[in-house]
């Protein structure tokens, strides 16, 4: 299980070529598989079987957890160091181990999602120092790169029995809950620094299409609407990012039902950056269910409506909480992405 | 508050000479205080997330470690959360609450240390007495200002009763105050509605009497004074 240089080479290598893979995937995405949910979590239970398998006994025991370990909701923003992870990391396995692992995370994330988690994890690794921009070591003990992922599930993979797939690191905590048919994220937390990195000559922005679709969505506000959805005071970080489950705070902004049919469905192109991280098969109902509140669902925003410029934005609705947090400029953003009403899949479990 | 404004010195003049690395690619320079305030129908509820990034983190476990042993003692901390709590305004209807600390907690002194740890208050304010109708609950937060980036915010009430209907703040969230309306339970809706009926009985009852007495008096042929009675 020990890493070695080269199979840290190989690992890298590994994420690179997928992370290239999605580049060239990610301005055509591909239709949704026409598979049911059911099928859709057999896949994901069965890619997570394979992944079991390449493992012995020591590292099955790491990665599984009981469905209601605290495990569940032992994850943040911060690297390694700063925070203690539970799970399997990815610089301890073997090349086969992890590429089993990013197959799970590829059957069970859509191909936007995965490219989402796979550049978040490679713009730690140029933080770190392996690229452009890199900051080297942190001190502390603190540690950053794509080495510095943890996976674990919570309960046993199973098409029907609720579970979890965790996986998360820096700026990375991916909760996905599967029972049946169903499966949610809530809560997640995806962020970026440097926000924006060159690989292979191309520009990468992890979160990129988050912010263009927002600053988009306010573009296309009216004065009226616009006063809605400034809030007149700054916001500088997440005020339900980690540490703040079961906590739904007071809606503000503007009322999706004062939008235009075309602003709705910019606004519901814009959550789905979150839900849509899940699978198509599995992401479709959640979008449904988004869809159906929209009415009571407030888009809020602070800062200014300049594209290129720092602002912070919330979506809130009956069972959706979005933050989009930069942190004290363009180049470190903090997201949060929850359900109030099933975040780690409370509802199944109340089902 | 000469405490307070003795630690704003020794954070002012510490970060001054703390040259902004970021090493842990996070929060440096400045304290986050995140408020979040829950509205029931006799309390008010504030948890409080004190969050110093690694620079301000240095500097406030300076002033604050006063025997130098690199920990924050439970009087050290008591101290710190009294200081907090003095920085504090809450106030409802104009009205001044005085919250009290329910609970507190204080990170590992290395987490804190690494700007990464939190300081969490919970506090709570009784309310006497909330009639039906509407209400404005002010939250001024005073703590470090300066060195300070705050958010605040209601929560959703988990009493029916309670409903916020607008939140106005300064630019920079130190200062929230929450509209609310409260309702009448049906418990008191009950109560107001029984004692009602037990006043308006008390009422007419005496003219009642006074009317048998008349009609016993007429039919007795005489009259009768009320107060010999």
């Amino acid at each position: 299980m020990r890493a070695s240089v080269g199979i840290a080479t190989v690992a890298c290598l590994g994420v690179s070529v997928a992370l290239a893979a999605s580049l060239a995937a990610q301005r055509s995405p591909s239709p949704p598989a026409p598979t049911v949910g059911a099928d859709a979590t057999a896949r994901i239970v069965s890619a997570a079987q394979a992944f079991l398998a390449t493992l012995d006994e020591g590292g099955r025991t790491r990665v599984q957890f009981p469905f209601d370990s605290p495990q569940k909701a032992r994850w943040s923003n911060l690297p390694t160091g700063a925070f203690k992870r539970e799970g399997l990391r990815m610089g301890d396995l073997a090349p086969a181990q992890r590429a089993a692992a990013m197959a799970l995370l590829s059957t069970a994330f859509s191909q936007e999602g995965y490219r989402k988690v796979v550049e978040i994890m490679h713009g730690d690794e140029v933080l770190r120092g392996g690229g452009p921009g890199g900051r080297g070591p942190g001190g502390g003990g603190v540690r950053f790169g794509e080495d510095e992922y943890y996976l674990a599930f919570l309960g046993v993979p199973s098409a029907s029995a609720p579970w979890m797939l965790q996986f998360g690191g820096h700026h990375l905590a991916i909760n996905m809950t599967l029972a049946g048919r169903q499966a949610t994220l809530a809560p997640s937390h995806t962020a970026a620094q440097p926000a924006g990195y060159s690989f292979e000559g191309r520009t990468v922005r992890p979160l990129g299409d988050e912010n263009d679709r927002a600053f988009a969505l306010m573009a296309s506000l009216d004065d009226a609407q616009r006063k809605e959805a400034i809030l007149g005071y700054s916001v500088s970080d997440l005020v339900l990012g980690p540490g703040q489950d079961g906590r739904t705070i007071q809606p503000e902004g503007l009322r999706a039902s004062a939008l235009s049919a075309s602003q709705q469905t910019m606004l519901l192109d814009l959550v789905h950056e979150w839900a849509g991280i899940a699978n198509d098969t599995l992401a479709a109902p959640r979008m449904d269910e988004i869809r159906a509140s929209l009415p009571q669902t407030y888009f809020a925003w602070s800062g200014p409506t300049t594209a290129g410029s720092a602002a912070y934005f919330r979506i809130q609705g009956p069972t959706l909480v979005i933050e989009y947090a930069p942190q004290r400029g363009v180049d470190h953003i903090h997201t949060i992405y929850r359900d109030p009403t099933n975040d780690y899949g409370a509802r199944y479990a109340r089902e | 508050m000469r405490a307070s404004s003795g630690l704003t010195v020794v954070l002012g003049l510490t970060m001054t000479l703390v040259a902004s690395t970021d090493v842990s690619a996070h929060r440096t320079e400045d304290y986050l205080q995140a408020a979040r305030i829950g509205l029931e129908p006799d309390r008010v509820l504030i948890t409080l997330d004190l969050t110093p990034g690694i620079d301000v983190a240095a500097s406030l476990m300076g002033a604050l470690d006063h025997d130098g042993d690199g920990a924050l003692s439970a009087d050290e901390q008591r101290g710190y959360v009294g200081q907090v709590l003095g920085a504090l305004k809450v106030a409802l209807d104009d009205q001044p609450l005085q919250p009290r600390v329910v609970s507190w907690s204080f990170p590992e002194p290395s987490a804190f240390r690494r700007g990464e740890g939190t300081i969490r208050l919970e506090l709570q304010a009784i309310v006497p007495y909330v009639s039906a109708g509407s209400h404005r609950l002010l939250f001024r937060n005073a703590h470090l200002a300066g060195h300070s980036a705050y958010l605040a915010n209601a929560l959703v009430p988990e009493s029916a009763r309670v409903a916020v209907t607008a939140q106005r703040r300064d630019r920079d969230q130190s200062e929230l105050t929450i509209e609310y309306t409260v309702r009448g339970s049906a418990a008191a809706t009950l109560g107001w509605v029984l004692g009602g009926l037990a006043g308006a009985f008390l009422m007419v009852r005496p003219r009642t009497q006074r009317c048998r007495s008349r009609a016993s008096s007429r039919s007795s042929g005489g009259f009768r004074s009320e107060t010999a009675e």
